[in-house]
């Protein structure tokens, strides 16, 4: 098993590569650049990878595992108890993650270590994603998976039709940041901005994340934004 | 169960435009069960109501789909354990190299005689 040493990518490259992906996969379907963004879609139909769903921690004999991907073999492999709606998709996205950013670097470092393409042996993932290790690859596939499945246009979009030029602030948004505790209002607006945008396919943590990173929720007393777009 | 019950059914819900998890939620199964049936992972073939299921939201031929699972319908199980000279008679229509298309285009020829008389 592999473990990739990816360098530093801006986030704007991710958010970019996320969206040609989408742009990609939709063509002139302008339903397919709406929320859901349909992932398995795009892993199957579009990139024409193989997408399994088994019990991945027996296979590769380690616990916590939610998701792999094949390079070699073109399969994403995504563990039988992800079964939340939107845990699933963000894994999956996940994995197209790696698939989109990492690939190509891993295909370089085959060249370099022709031992982990030794002839009859049984094909290992790139890249094995457990809930409980976050290096740089990692954290790379999460920030995709979240541009994939909450596009910055479609996320902006419904926060102005639902606030306007009045974004969403509270008293206590700061201080519960700060000490990374759960913020019941955040959860509110993100079941709202669910609700109303059809993220159909999003957990109300993943988009009170994107909410945060797109700087669209704030503290009561942060200056007041002029402008969403 | 054929090899080709669930690379036909992969290649219908694409084309369909159904994901994964999605049609198994249609169809009533589990994605691992639907995963494992696409993937040839499963032994056993889903059971007839499953199948009738996979041929409405797919718009498949419900005798193809039946066919490739290796699986018969009641009314078919019935009839062919009833009649005691029904494996004998298949035996035959075997070695003579006899397909089904042709013993029922001579099932039809009768009829067509029988009505004619």
């Amino acid at each position: 098993m592999m473990a990739l040493d990816v360098g530093y990518m801006p986030k704007k490259r991710i958010a970019r590569r996320a969206q040609e992906l989408i742009d990609a996969f939709a063509g002139d379907r302008e339903g397919d650049r709406k929320a859901p963004i349909n992932v398995e879609l795009i892993a199957e139909r579009h990139l024409g990878l193989g997408l399994e769903i088994e019990d991945l921690s027996a296979r590769l004999g380690v616990t916590g595992v939610l998701g792999a991907v094949w390079f070699d073999e073109g399969i994403v492999r995504i563990d039988e108890g992800v079964e939340h709606d939107g845990r699933y998709a963000f894994t999956l996205a996940h994995e197209l993650g790696h698939w989109v950013l990492h690939r190509p670097l891993w295909e370089s470092k085959q060249i370099e270590v022709p031992l982990f393409s030794l002839d009859g042996a049984e094909p290992t993932p790139a890249v094995v994603c457990r809930s409980d290790k976050k290096p740089q690859a990692e954290w790379q596939a999460d920030y995709f998976a979240s541009c994939l499945l909450m596009p910055e246009p479609l996320v902006r979009e419904t926060i102005a039709e639902l606030y306007g030029r009045d974004l969403p602030r509270w008293e206590g948004f700061n201080a519960l940041v700060k000490e990374r505790e759960y913020d019941p209002d955040l959860a509110h607006v993100a079941s709202v901005v669910i609700e109303a945008g059809g993220f159909d396919n999003v957990s109300k943590q993943a988009m009170g994340i994107r909410l945060k990173e797109l700087a669209l929720v704030g503290d009561a007393s942060d200056p007041v934004q002029e402008t969403l777009f | 169960m054929s090899e080709s019950f669930g690379e036909r059914i992969k290649e219908r819900r694409l084309e369909r435009g159904f994901g994964l998890r999605e049609a198994a939620k249609l169809f009533g199964i589990s994605p691992t069960y639907l995963s494992r049936i696409e993937n040839r992972a499963e032994r056993n073939p889903p059971k007839q109501e499953t199948i009738e299921k996979i041929a409405e939201v797919l718009q498949m031929d419900f005798d193809e789909l039946m066919r490739l699972a290796g699986r018969f319908t009641d009314d078919v199980k019935e009839f062919l354990t009833q009649d005691e000279a029904m494996p004998a008679f298949l035996r035959e229509a075997r070695e003579e190299n006899l397909s089904g298309r042709e013993l029922l285009e001579m099932l039809r020829k009768r009829r067509q005689g029988n009505d004619e008389s």
